[in-house]
């Protein structure tokens, strides 16, 4: 249980953020000021806004925690949301943009006119994605609860759940966009912040030493497995970093340090599977393409995602320094979390826990507002997007066409209270798994469901109907049957072994579905009019 | 008092007065047109009339969530102009419209007001309360405040007395919002799909093979990652932290190239 302060700075925090959105939107219609120039959205808000969008509580707590429990090896998973947005820009943004649709569904039904199935199809994967996208989400908003007030995890999950969704069938979905340019600047701002007081406190203003002391410890996630049932293990909460990290070092002589990489990925097929997942999965992910919606020109699809890369690029290069200073800050504390059974907290926690060491109970209110924040707008960009898909691109588009605007949103609501509900009944049994794990088998997915059948639309005027539902099909039950391998520890299924990510078996799988059956088929689609609007000089 | 703003002709003389209409084409706002085209006909003013779109980072949900907040309006919004020409055409009433293509709403009808420099506005108050209106706030309260114009506001609607307007309304909402795309006319060959295929994979790979690399030489050759180079930073440490800027330089060359070739096309 934290302090009233902490709390009470939280609170504000919240409260801030959504009420500068709302009243940002409501001055863009009262305002009576008027420029006849700059008017137009600039590529820096939507780089703003998709920043926002992308940095959810996987990034915030998830990265930097991963790399404080296991060192360098986790500095994949920031290495790989980073990379994927240089897929989507050299491959996916300015097509996206020129054909004007945002969903894989309306792409696909773009060029394959009027398919029942594959509008089927793009709603399947969208809310399977999205719905993994979001209990990552609620799982670190449960552990943040626990931290902040001591509730146990399911009730924690169970308030967050329904206050999320709560929040994003009333008064939610008013205000969402100018909400992500918020919280791109709120946490970008507070992981520099974090860096800079841990530096000051403790390294000296010197990076450099925080490397020396990665190189000198034997990461915590590793360290407590090998000593679980050793009984010279003292009571870790007792030491200090130096005595603890000196303990551990002394009984693991030649395990692998924080800066040796292999801790997590331990061969080169789960790395590579990693690596895939994760750099194909960005292209593929549902509420980013719908966020490209909001830019104007072709042109903005490509600065704006440059200034994406730019943003969080840097931000994850300071979450490098956060998870390996973390380590060395927290070490008793991450050993005794993991040894005492609290791998819920020693997961996720090590970002708030840091910035409370180091910035006292102001900054730990920063950190876990800072995250609440992400949480809030991840989640609800996410919902908006399975409420869009199955109430416009499904239950308009097939199952009633003269479906009103009130009733579409309805639908929307109704499918964002199902989807909700199902994605806090997942995260109650993922207490112990971090949340940026969580995230990469997201990515994964949608590296292997969507990344590929888009991939081929845009580029290849030889991919059929029946290719590209081939495709999906083969990357949704691939994928979905080794995250669920993963999740539950099996370790092979039909002679495969289960790596960390499914995508190298699935991204694979997919794209070879999809050109086998397209070479064996023929509806090649209005490929001629899709091509000329996806890759036209259209200024 | 009234009839001195009714008949305020700022130095115009005759027909010369204005009366400026700001309307988003929803019912309080058509009560608005009917009523300030009534004023003109009785007081041989032109009418111009004002029209917003509201041009802010929306993705389609949210805005159909606002629409929807809406509900007891109808939905033309920038079909309200054209609703207030024709109506001013069939009350013989001069007209001139002026469209602008993004806010703040508030802002525009007052840099319009300024260029035309009317006897006065009128605008329909919408009526919103609560959340609706603390989310989106009040055109009318807005431009009553800033406006150095008088304003005539009416407020909220009667079903009766826009019945006419209304059926003008609705039937220009039948006619589909969006004319047919226009598709540039080009051949596959000029669309030079390989070429720019080739542009996209060729400045990718710049930064996979390095992306990829690093998963090669972590996972098969650990003795090389750990080698240190830079003090206590190893190989490892170092590529994670190139990776980033290669990135950078990626896409910036990316975009300069895919600029360039478009420029040429």
């Amino acid at each position: 249980m934290t302090s009233v302060v902490t709390l009470l700075i939280v609170v504000a925090l919240i409260a801030v953020s959504l009420g500068v959105a709302v009243y940002t939107r409501r001055s863009a219609r009262t305002s009576s000021e008027f420029y006849v120039a700059g008017q137009n959205i600039s590529w820096l808000q939507n780089a703003l806004a998709l920043t926002g969008d992308y940095l959810s509580a996987a990034s915030f707590l998830g990265v930097a925690g991963a790399i404080a429990i296991f060192g360098i090896d986790k500095t994949w998973d920031g290495l790989g949301y980073f990379g994927g947005y240089i897929v989507l820009l050299a491959l996916l943004a300015v097509p996206l943009r020129k054909v004007g649709k945002f969903t894989t569904s309306e792409i696909l039904t773009t060029r394959f006119k009027g398919s029942k199935s594959l509008r089927f199809g793009g709603m399947m994967g969208a809310v399977v994605i999205s719905t993994f996208y979001v209990v990552p989400q609620i799982v670190g908003a449960g552990a943040l609860l626990q931290l902040l007030l001591g509730w146990n995890f399911t009730f924690s999950v169970l308030v967050i759940g329904a206050l999320v969704i709560a929040y994003v069938t009333t008064g939610g979905m008013r205000a969402t966009t100018y909400n992500q340019i918020i919280q791109g600047v709120v946490l970008w701002g507070a992981m520099l912040i974090i860096m800079i007081l841990m530096l000051g406190a403790t390294f000296g203003f010197n990076p450099g030493d925080v490397l020396a002391q990665a190189d000198n410890m034997i990461p915590p996630k590793l360290a407590s497995a090998l000593l679980a049932n050793d009984p010279s293990v003292p009571d870790f909460t007792t030491l200090t970093p130096e005595e603890a990290i000196a303990f551990v070092s002394g009984k693991l002589t030649g395990q692998n340090t924080a800066l040796t990489p292999g801790t997590f990925a331990p061969n080169w097929m789960n790395t590579m599977a990693l690596a895939a997942g994760l750099v194909f999965g960005t292209a593929g992910l549902p509420h980013v393409l719908t966020r490209y919606y909001t830019v104007r020109k072709p042109k903005d699809a490509r600065t704006s995602t440059i200034g994406v890369l730019l943003m969080i690029g840097t931000f994850y290069i300071m979450t490098v320094f956060v998870g390996l200073g973390a380590m060395y800050v927290l070490y008793p504390e991450l050993m005794g979390y993991f040894l005492s059974g609290k791998s819920a907290i020693a997961q996720n926690m090590a970002v708030p826990l840091l910035a409370e060491q180091t910035g006292g109970e102001i900054m730990l209110g920063v950190a876990i507002g800072g995250a609440f924040c992400a949480i809030l707008s991840t989640v609800a960009g996410l919902l908006i997007t399975i409420g869009t898909t199955v109430s416009h691109d499904f239950y308009k588009e097939v199952i009633n066409k003269k479906a009103s605007d009130r009733r579409e949103v309805a639908v929307a609501k109704l499918s964002i209270v199902a989807m909700g509900a199902m994605a806090v009944g997942i995260s109650l049994g993922m207490a112990d798994q971090n949340v940026s794990y969580l995230v990469t088998l997201a990515f994964g997915m949608a590296a292997s469901i969507f990344f590929p059948v888009l991939f081929m639309s845009i580029w290849w005027k030889r991919y059929t109907r029946e290719g590209a539902l081939a495709t999906m099909i083969v990357g949704l039950i691939v994928s979905v049957v080794f995250v669920v391998a993963t999740l539950g520890e099996v370790d092979s299924v039909l002679g495969l072994p289960v790596l960390v990510n499914p995508a190298l078996y699935s991204l694979p799988a997919a794209i070879i579905a999809g050109i086998a059956v397209s070479l064996v088929t023929k509806d090649v689609g209005d490929v001629e009019n899709f091509m000329r609007k996806a890759h036209g000089k259209t200024e | 008092m009234l009839s001195n703003i009714l008949n305020r002709s700022n130095g115009r003389s005759g027909d010369g007065n204005i009366i400026l209409l700001a309307t988003d084409g929803s019912k309080p706002a058509l009560t608005a047109t009917k009523k300030a085209i009534e004023l003109a006909k009785a007081t041989g003013a032109a009418v111009h009339v004002v029209c917003v779109k509201e041009d802010v980072m929306r993705t389609p949900l949210e805005q159909k969530g606002e629409d929807v907040a809406e509900r007891d309006l109808i939905g033309i919004h920038s079909k309200g102009g054209e609703v207030a020409m024709e109506w001013a055409a069939l009350s013989s009433v001069p007209s001139v419209l002026k469209v602008y293509d993004s806010g703040p709403v508030v802002g525009a009808i007052l840099d319009y007001a300024r260029q035309i420099d009317p006897s006065y506005i009128v605008l329909g108050h919408a009526g919103r309360s609560g959340w609706e209106k603390i989310s989106l706030g009040s055109v009318a309260e807005g431009v009553m405040k800033h406006s150095p114009y008088p304003v005539i506001m009416t407020r909220g609607y009667d079903d009766a007395y826009i019945a006419d307007i209304l059926e003008l309304a609705v039937a220009k909402l039948r006619i589909p919002e969006e004319a047919e795309e226009e598709i540039p006319q080009v051949s596959m060959e000029d669309l030079h799909l390989g070429k720019k295929l080739g542009i996209a994979f060729g400045t990718l790979l710049a930064f996979l093979i390095p992306y990829f690399g690093l998963g090669a030489i972590s996972s098969l050759s650990v003795g090389t990652a750990t080698t240190k180079v830079l003090g206590d930073a190893n190989v490892a440490v170092i590529w994670i932290l190139l990776l980033f800027p290669i990135g950078w330089v990626t896409a910036i060359v990316f975009h300069r190239m895919a600029s360039t070739a478009e420029g040429k096309a």
